[in-house]
């Protein structure tokens, strides 16, 4: 348990130490509550989807990327392929505590606290994405290929939906289904405008579903894939 | 520690690595050694269970280490010689977590012994490749394990500190492996070895066997020396046969500049590794 502590703080160091996380964090509280009046409501909604929130959760991601000897240095150092398996996770998360502590206090002051579920579940979708790039041992493709995946989702689902609505339709089951999965926040918010009709509970059980797959895939696959020094 | 390799075969990107390493010994200080490309570094991770075997079994102290990872990192602790850190975090601070995860007292003393204390306040992103080499022995030596592994880690050493390390790890109660291409570094701490050429055993012995001939390694002031039998020439370095008595008559002469046991070099002349 002593060794699982302290390979989390050793992770958490490397992503919450860094200036960049600490900058974005207070920026993007900032322009959140400079922008949050009702008026600017979808202003604010989707600066958050396709700006802030990918933003954050690549900056985080990336805390926890490391080339091959960097890996190598530290499964000697933790001692042990599930400390650091595990340890990367629960160091992600906390990451992302002060985020949602200030997302959730914005929320409840502007009555959307139904936008919290869905932007945590964006967030855990950001995780395990995180951390199935992280065992790859190119550190630059990692950050490459998280940046692509978080920004790109929410745009392409917004750019879907919106292109199906222009011609009066709307998503069937499978890609309302592949719209929560790939974004929570941008199907949530298609859902409020009546564009989507997939309901909220069916596409959030989805994204836990999803969630749980990648998590159960990244302990397997990082367990045993191979690292050459 | 006891290593048991068993026919074994590795490819890396489809090309033949290790072709057929089988052999097993028991030793306490095991030396590996090879040209760049050897396969040194690939037969390291395969013992650490960092690389599974594409054929062939291998087992340290019973435990197959690719398929036993937790209990492998809990018997052996690795360092491996490459690139630097990329952490944002300085020496001091780095110093600060490893004695709370070791022994407080055992990380002050060695971090002494290697003077991080002279960089403490450097960031670990900005270290020359020599300090972020005593700083991956520092993790290395303050471990508990019974076995450490250490790939070419005083390349990049000056004499001074390499000289205070080699003797604390001769000193060490722990097994190890080392991977170097120094002859002298071998013939100073191992007593067993392993002569790797692209990625096949070409020699495998102990100090007894490396030092049971009458040979010398010979180090010439003058050329052209009578009475020699000379085995291997590398320029200013014979292996010769020869009488102790002649050789002394020679150093006094000023003939030659010293001899001492040919090791490690008549068995690189032996296979044909210098061409």
């Amino acid at each position: 348990m002593a060794k699982l502590t302290y390979s989390t703080e050793w992770y958490l160091k490397t992503i919450i130490i860094h200036p960049v996380y600490e900058i974005i964090l207070v920026f993007s509280i900032l322009i959140e509550l400079l922008l949050l009046d009702l008026k600017y409501f979808n202003d604010f909604l989707i600066l958050m989807i396709i700006f802030l929130l990918p933003l954050f959760q690549t900056l985080v991601g990336t805390g926890i990327f490391r080339d091959m000897h960097l890996k190598v240095f530290e499964i000697s150092l933790m001692e042990g392929y599930f400390n650091i398996t595990f340890s990367k996770s629960v160091a992600l998360l906390i990451s992302y505590i002060p985020f949602f502590i200030a997302e959730l206090l914005i929320m409840v002051i502007f009555h959307i606290t139904s936008f919290f579920v869905p932007l945590v579940l964006s967030s855990l979708l950001a995780i395990v994405i995180s951390l199935l790039l992280s065992i790859s041992s190119n550190a630059s493709f990692s950050f490459t290929a998280l940046a692509i995946f978080m920004f790109i989702f929410p745009i392409g689902v917004q750019i879907y939906i919106q292109n199906l609505a222009q011609l009066n339709q709307q998503p069937d089951l499978i890609t309302s289904s592949i719209s929560y999965i790939l974004s929570p926040l941008v199907a949530y918010q298609y859902w409020k405008l009546r564009f989507i009709e997939l309901s909220p509970f069916y596409g959030f059980l989805l994204d836990v579903i999803f969630i749980i797959i990648l998590y159960v895939l990244y302990l397997l696959i990082s367990m045993r894939h191979q690292i050459k020094p | 520690m006891k290593l048991i390799f068993e026919h074994l075969f590795k490819y890396l990107n489809n090309n033949l690595i290790l072709k057929d390493i089988d052999f097993s010994l028991e030793s306490r200080k095991l030396a590996i050694i090879g040209h760049n490309g050897s396969g040194k570094t690939t037969l390291l991770s395969l013992i650490a269970g960092l690389l599974k075997p594409d054929e062939g079994y291998v087992s340290i102290d019973g435990i197959e280490p690719f398929f036993e990872r937790e209990k492998i990192v809990k018997h052996l602790s690795f360092i491996f010689e490459k690139g630097n850190y990329s952490y944002n975090m300085s020496v001091g601070n780095y110093v600060k977590i490893l004695k709370k995860i070791r022994d407080e007292k055992y990380v002050n003393d060695i971090a002494d012994i290697l003077e991080l204390s002279k960089f403490e306040n450097a960031n670990m992103k900005e270290l020359s490749t020599g300090q972020a080499q005593l700083v991956y022995l520092l993790s290395v030596l303050t471990s508990n394990k019974k076995i450490i592994i250490l790939d070419e880690p005083f390349s990049h050493l000056d004499p001074g500190r390499y000289i205070k390390i080699t003797k604390f790890i001769q000193n060490m109660e722990k097994d190890f492996i080392l991977a170097t291409q120094s002859f002298n570094e071998a013939e100073e701490l191992c007593d067993e070895y392993i002569v790797l050429k692209e990625g096949e055993i070409l020699w495998k012995g102990s100090k007894k066997d490396l030092y049971k001939n009458n040979l010398f390694e010979i180090y010439l002031n003058e050329n052209n020396i009578p009475g020699l039998n000379v085995i291997s020439d590398m320029g200013k370095v014979l292996i010769a046969e020869a009488r102790i008595d002649y050789l002394v008559k020679l150093l006094e002469d000023g003939k030659i500049l010293g001899f001492k046991r040919a090791g490690l070099r008549r068995i690189y002349g032996e296979i044909n590794l210098f061409n």
